[in-house]
């Protein structure tokens, strides 16, 4: 699991109680109340990174869960992951990223788009990545 | 939408992640295909209700709740620091349909993962990816008590076009299941447009 730079588990702030009981701040707050990503969509296996050098973000206007993202993203992160890890429904992240790309925080790179397929030579490291299991 | 793609080869800031959707109706062994080749991760999303089709769920009891938790849970194998491939299951209930587009967006492939004790239940997800153009192989799941049958069979009851592999497996086994990515990735070499001078481009499987 995931630890937030303070060592603290991200559900550990007073807000949880359990999984069945939810979060008693609701996502619709973590998001003010958005529930459209500003862009379309992220597809589920783009890959998010946060800019370098990384800007100082206020916490003023950047909640716990866009710095978060921030930080876990000084490494390139797939969006999928992120959702795992920071344990946020996509629908909830993908506002999210909307409000960091929009603001020049991270940048994205989908994959491949439908018609697009990846080379010869990908398919063939994967090919010999999976026969090396 | 996409960033810039100038250098195919290192797409997503050198981090490249391929998406493989595993399908086929329910209970056929999609869960324990994932379970075994991959480190599964939870993920989940919330949907609206009223897009995920509330006109075929029971909603007495729940009228002020709009939306529903979808459990998309993952299988992630990373091959190298910069190369992974990520397996999705495709949702087996029929209101979830509408995220099948989503998940098949930008989808490398696809496992279709039949029982041939009730083939029936696979035949939505095959006709879902012939229709959106998704290279996909057949993989045949052997369960124990189901009679054998040989994957040209298999192949030739589902209608599918000849091209396509037939393999059959054990979801329970990590190197079936490997297998059964192998021939999907072959497949995919294999019937790649205009493909250069591949020394192991074969099809195999």
């Amino acid at each position: 699991m995931v630890m937030a730079g303070d060592g603290r588990h991200p559900r550990d702030s007073a807000e949880w109680f359990d999984d069945d009981a939810g979060p008693l701040i609701r996502h619709f707050a973590v998001t003010r109340g958005r529930t459209h990503a500003s862009r379309s969509d992220f597809a589920m296996v783009a890959v998010v990174q946060t800019v370098s050098p990384e800007p100082h973000v206020d916490p003023l206007h950047w909640g716990p869960e866009h710095r978060e993202i921030l930080r876990l993203c000084r490494r390139a992160t797939v969006v999928a992951d992120l959702g795992s890890d920071l344990d946020l429904p996509l629908s909830v992240l993908h506002v999210l990223l909307g409000d960091l790309l929009d603001n020049g925080l991270i940048t994205l790179h989908e994959p491949f788009t439908p018609g697009e397929r990846p080379s010869p030579k990908i398919l063939r490291d994967v090919l010999h990545g999976l026969e090396a299991l | 939408m996409a960033s810039k793609h100038s250098d195919p080869e290192a797409l997503g800031h050198g981090l490249t992640a391929l998406k493989i959707l595993v399908s086929g109706g329910f209970g056929v062994g999609k869960t324990t295909l994932v379970g075994s080749v991959s480190e599964v991760r939870p993920l989940r999303t919330e949907e609206d209700l009223t897009r995920a089709g509330s006109g075929t769920d029971d909603l007495s009891g729940v009228e002020n709740k709009r939306t529903t938790t979808v459990a998309l849970d993952y299988g992630r194998i990373t091959l190298r620091d910069d190369l992974a491939v990520y397996l999705f299951g495709t949702p087996g209930q029929d209101r979830f349909w509408f995220m099948w587009d989503e998940l098949s967006n930008g989808a490398l492939g696809a496992v279709v993962i039949a029982d041939t004790r009730r083939l029936e239940v696979s035949f939505p997800a095959i006709d879902f990816f012939e229709k959106r153009g998704v290279p996909f192989i057949v993989a045949v799941n052997r369960f124990d008590n189901a009679e054998y049958h040989a994957p040209e069979d298999v192949g030739a009851a589902l209608d599918l076009d000849p091209q396509v592999p037939v393999i059959v497996f054990d979801a329970r086994q990590r190197t079936s299941g490997k297998q059964v990515l192998i021939t999907l990735v072959r497949y995919l070499l294999a019937s790649q447009p205009r493909v250069r001078d591949d020394a192991d481009a074969g099809a195999g499987g």
